[in-house]
């Protein structure tokens, strides 16, 4: 009974840190957007790594899932990746900058669990107004879920949702 | 020797320690990784930071010095996660494998053997070993706060710690 009981803690314990460990990405909000986008045509979006980690493969996925995500809304006329060239009072521009990454192995993860420690990834997108260099709106998306690549995927979807809600 | 002695030997052994490495500590070379402002990303073998930038000695021929203007972020490595992780799977392997024990000692038809100590002993041990294998593939890097971001430095704080405990 009382060996019942021990696994019984433990197994509790366990479910514990697997939830706790689980934790969704949320987003917070540093700047509501004051004007509708409706108004511009064109949109850039740009990657920025802010860490010394090489995180390239974590920029181009960025990249491709926001590609994905705002040429399927079909708001702009023109979607380009990069920075706008000229200056033009329609264009738009989005710049997501990864300042936090913690990669975790599968490998760990499989062997010491928990302890191996959370994945976790921190995305700064902020948009900008070409013509008058302007912030017009800014979130962040941070802590990790059980995949850095899902967090990756939230900030996409939130970059196209936030398009989408001030559009109309 | 009494204990007063004795704790003001070990403190002026730590300083004349810390001050002995500070004088050396021109001469360390480390391994950095930065990324610059043109959005590269380098790994320097042998670095050395100084107040000019950040020395690049890998190849001692061809020294090069990468302004601290130039670089955007900075870490230093500070080792791998091999003794932490060592210390997660032994854990992980004593806890296994006294649930084992517990689980023979809860049944009355099993009887514990001898060498059951020897077992726990040999499969911590493994699971260690396994832990500290992986935690050697993790590398750990210390973020280098650059001149606009703050820091903590102990030497910065030595000389008053040493006045508050009256040498």
């Amino acid at each position: 009974m009382k060996y019942l009981r021990f696994c019984f803690i433990l197994f509790l314990l366990f479910i514990i840190s697997i939830l706790t460990g689980c934790a969704a990405p949320e987003m917070v909000i540093r700047q509501t957007a004051q004007i509708k986008l409706n108004q511009y045509t064109d949109f850039y979006f740009k990657t920025e790594s802010g860490i010394a980690e090489d995180i390239t493969e974590e920029l181009v996925q960025l990249e491709s899932e926001v590609s994905k995500k705002v040429s399927a809304l079909n708001k702009f006329q023109h979607f380009e990746l990069g920075i706008p060239k000229e200056t033009k009072p329609n264009i738009i521009s989005a710049k997501a900058v990864i300042t936090k990454i913690n990669k975790v192995s599968g490998l760990a993860t499989f062997f010491i669990g928990v302890f191996a420690g959370r994945e976790q990834i921190t995305i700064e997108i902020t948009f900008t107004d070409a013509a008058t260099g302007k912030n017009v709106c800014a979130f962040t998306v941070n802590e990790g879920s059980a995949k850095i690549s899902a967090t990756i995927d939230f900030a996409a979807e939130k970059i196209a949702e936030t398009i989408l809600q001030n559009y109309q | 020797m009494k204990p007063a002695k004795f704790i003001y030997l070990v403190i002026s052994f730590l300083l004349l320690a810390q001050i002995s490495y500070s004088q050396n500590k021109e001469e360390v070379f480390e391994k950095y990784r930065a990324l610059l402002k043109s959005g590269e990303n380098v790994v320097i073998e042998q670095g050395q930071l100084t107040s000019s930038g950040l020395l690049d000695a890998t190849n001692p021929q061809n020294k090069i010095v990468i302004p601290l203007s130039d670089i955007r972020a900075l870490d230093r490595y500070s080792g791998t996660k091999a003794l932490e992780y060592g210390l997660y799977g032994a854990g992980c392997g004593l806890l296994g494998s006294l649930l084992g024990i517990a689980q023979v000692q809860a049944d009355p038809n099993k009887k514990l053997k001898d060498n059951a100590a020897t077992i726990v002993i040999a499969i911590t041990a493994v699971c260690g070993v396994i832990g500290a294998l992986i935690g050697m593939g993790s590398e750990k890097w210390e973020q280098v706060p650059l001149n606009n971001q703050n820091s903590f430095r102990l030497d910065q704080y030595q000389t008053l710690i040493a006045v508050q405990i009256k040498l």
